[in-house]
């Protein structure tokens, strides 16, 4: 059986080791997808200073399937895994503490 | 990830595109069939092949005829005002165990018989946005991710398409199918874009309290119950459980919604528990003359006709409400609807074609090394790409092939049909995966299949109906005409491929082929990578 | 009808947006080589007509319904540009021949 070296695309295809890609899978799937409701929740109890709440609720939702799309991909092409895993778990943390204590009323 | 920014996109393009596809064909057919659901539903269902009435349809009268067969105690009954698309009143009630649905003709308020079918307004479409899987919403959330697959995929393959511009119109049908197939799917996703990216965007944002709810929790600080009825404006008093009267005159409370609304037309109607003192009817807006698929709904008390809630959507709701009406394609607009019809082919063509560059580019390679990749692929995407197509038309022939009261080991006569769709998929599946490599014959075969069984369609509606092309042109069904019309294009179309698929089988060993290496090399650099 | 109109003048606009690229000149035309200044009238021209189109449709149907249709018509006209050049090259060199492209 003759081996072939593949190049262009194909090589492509088998060049990526599997323990990164779980990680990216899981930051952009599962991790990704807490960080869009995180972020696009707080947006709209911010923007319910400005309209009505379930106005707020609709249009947050609709930017976040945009958000979500983005942070997919970035969870793909940003060379560094370090600054995903920072951004988007430590991201949705925040915003969550954020809308906390927005929703009670709390200081900071 | 990789090197770059365009390898790593590719990669993921490819490896989510291979994974996702054939769920995403089968939603984008689905999906694509669904624009022409009320005209297949005519065919499918030959007893509502009626001319709409030229007098006045009264609620009051529909309301009486439904008298007949809806329970006294129902907890739910609605129904749907005739028109051109759809010349029979649509009616459902909740029955003491299932929810029913029946059919009456605006002519004379009788219940239209026919043998017992989904159709496609009751299969294809439902099967497009949830793939009849209810358990748990699974068949929404699985039609949710590919959806946002989707929009990555389209988001990525612009991105690693280097030469966008300069290969705009590029088509070069007479190259080797791993170049023709990439130039037919830049083409398609290239040129097809504002229509992909807004038909999944607006598809994702239908479902947004679905696939959303945490952003709608987070806004109202926890329990979000009140987002439903203030974004939608739903209103049902509680029942009150004390019998109520009769109800009050339907063509009342139609005239004073049509007059909140300066004469936009009602379309529909819904009453719940009708028995119960606190009964409530709602009446909402024809949805025919413009893009969004409104909200305006007006809610009146069942025994007295006061009126409890008008509903008009305030100005983010209703810009959500232009993106569903985009995507629902309700409104009337025929030059659209077939429009949306080419273009949701194109999707289809662009889906496929993702598969057969890829198992084209390894097809050499992997024989070489004894992969299965391939053979895998290849199966998968004659399953995922003709076998659906067959499914869909064995579920046309069954429609006209089985009678009316047909039944076998309780499934009814509608579950036998829905027996049929899938059982054919599994067959053109197992098919596929038993034509051995090169599985061209698999193609051939099932190509010519679809030619058949379009033609054997077109001809069991002319048996079985007598509405054949020229009596459905002269008797003015332009839906029966129309689906009929499709059908033979169709056959002609898989025809074609099949006779191109034969010849190039038969050319197939040439002994000038390039080597392996220099074939994949070439591809490499050719997609510019 | 205003539709079909809207839809031949990005069918022609495309045609002339594709003029101004290597592949289909060469298979279009005998000159291979397009100064800078033609190019750009090319380009120019073929964008008005997508313009015009725009105008048109939207004059029509009004923004709510002819967004969507100058929005997919200009995919099928571009589609329909490209299967033209693929499928029917050797007719659509003589029409281009005669119109003096």
């Amino acid at each position: 059986m003759t081996t072939v070296k593949p190049k262009g695309r194909a090589a492509i295809s088998t060049a990526v080791n599997p323990i990164e890609y779980f990680q990216r899978l899981m930051l952009a799937a599962v991790l990704g997808y807490f960080f869009t409701v995180e972020v696009a929740g707080l947006l709209g109890l911010v923007l319910t200073n400005i309209m009505i709440r379930s106005e707020a609720a609709a249009l947050s939702a609709m930017l976040g399937f945009l958000l979500y799309t983005f942070v997919i991909l970035w969870a793909f092409a940003d060379r560094s895994l370090l600054r995903l895993w920072i951004t988007i778990p430590g991201g949705a943390l925040v915003c969550y503490g954020l809308s906390q204590s927005l929703a009670t009323g709390a200081p900071l | 990830m990789l090197d770059s920014l365009r390898s790593s996109l590719t990669w993921l393009h490819t490896w989510s595109g291979l994974l996702i596809g054939s769920l995403l064909f089968t939603i984008f057919w689905m999906g694509t069939l669904s624009v022409f659901d009320r005209e297949i539903d005519r065919w499918m269902m030959p007893e509502t092949r009626i001319l709409m009435p030229d007098s006045y349809i009264s609620m009051d009268d529909i309301r009486d005829a439904a008298a007949d067969f809806v329970p006294a105690d129902s907890s739910r009954w609605q129904f749907l005002m005739p028109s051109e698309r759809e010349p029979i009143i649509r009616m459902y009630y909740q029955g003491p165990e299932i929810f029913h649905r029946v059919h009456l003709d605006p002519n004379t308020m009788e219940v239209v018989e026919g043998g017992e079918t989904l159709g496609a307004t009751g299969f294809f479409f439902p099967f497009h946005f949830s793939l009849m899987l209810r358990w748990n919403s699974i068949g929404y959330w699985l039609v949710g991710l590919a959806a946002m697959a989707m929009m990555m995929l389209l988001v990525s393959g612009v991105i690693i398409h280097k030469k966008i511009f300069i290969d705009f119109f590029t088509f070069r049908a007479e190259k080797k199918l791993s170049r023709s197939s990439l130039d037919l799917h830049n083409v398609m996703g290239v040129l097809g874009l504002p229509f992909h990216i807004m038909i999944t965007l607006s598809g994702l944002i239908i479902f947004m309290s679905i696939y959303l709810p945490g952003v709608m929790e987070r806004t109202y600080s926890g329990d979000s119950s009140n987002f439903t009825n203030e974004a939608f404006g739903d209103f049902v008093q509680q029942v009150a459980n004390e019998p109520g009267g009769e109800l009050v005159s339907f063509e009342t409370l139609r005239a004073q919604a049509e007059a909140i609304w300066n004469g936009s037309e009602v379309y529909y109607a819904r009453i719940w528990n009708q028995s119960d003192a606190n009964a409530t009817i709602e009446m909402r807006r024809n949805r025919d003359d413009a893009v969004p698929l409104n909200l305006d709904l007006v809610s009146f008390d069942g025994d007295s006709g006061e009126i409890y809630t008008v509903h008009e959507s305030e100005p983010v709701m209703a810009a959500q409400r232009w993106i569903a009406g985009f995507h629902f394609i309700q409104f009337d607009h025929w030059t659209l609807r077939w429009v949306y019809f080419l273009l949701g082919l194109a999707g289809c063509a662009l889906i496929g074609s993702g598969f057969v560059i890829w198992f084209e580019t390894r097809r050499k390679q992997h024989e070489l090394e004894g992969k299965s990749g391939v053979r895998i692929v290849e199966s998968l995407a004659i399953a995922s790409i003709t076998g659906i197509i067959i499914a869909t038309l064995a579920f046309l022939i069954a429609n006209r092939l089985l009678p009316a009261d047909a039944h076998l080991m309780g499934q009814s006569r509608s579950d036998l049909e829905l027996w049929i769709f899938f059982l054919s998929w599994i067959a053109t599946a197992a098919h596929a995966g038993m034509r051995s490599a090169p599985k061209t014959n698999a193609w051939v075969e099932q190509c010519g299949t679809i030619a058949a069984f379009s033609v054997v369609a077109v001809l069991l509606n002319w048996i079985t109906t007598g509405d054949h092309l020229l009596s459905a042109f002269s008797d003015g069904l332009w839906a029966v005409a129309g689906i009929d019309l499709v059908l033979l294009a169709n056959a002609l179309l898989a025809y074609a491929v099949m006779r191109r698929l034969a010849q190039t089988r038969a050319s197939k060993i040439s002994p000038t082929e390039a080597s392996p290496c220099q074939e994949i090399d070439q591809i490499g650099t050719e997609v510019g990578i | 009808m205003i539709t079909l109109g809207g839809f031949v003048l990005a069918y022609i606009g495309f045609v002339m947006l594709a003029m101004t690229q290597s592949r289909p000149r060469k298979l279009l035309c005998e000159a291979s080589k397009q100064s800078a200044l033609r190019k750009l009238c090319y380009q120019c021209s073929g964008s008005l007509l997508l313009l015009c189109s725009l105008i048109l449709i939207i004059a029509d149907e009004g923004w709510s319904f002819g967004s969507i249709v100058w929005g997919t018509i200009i995919s099928l006209a571009a589609i329909s540009v490209t299967l033209t050049i693929t499928f029917a090259t050797e007719s659509f060199r003589k029409i281009v021949h005669v119109v003096g492209l």
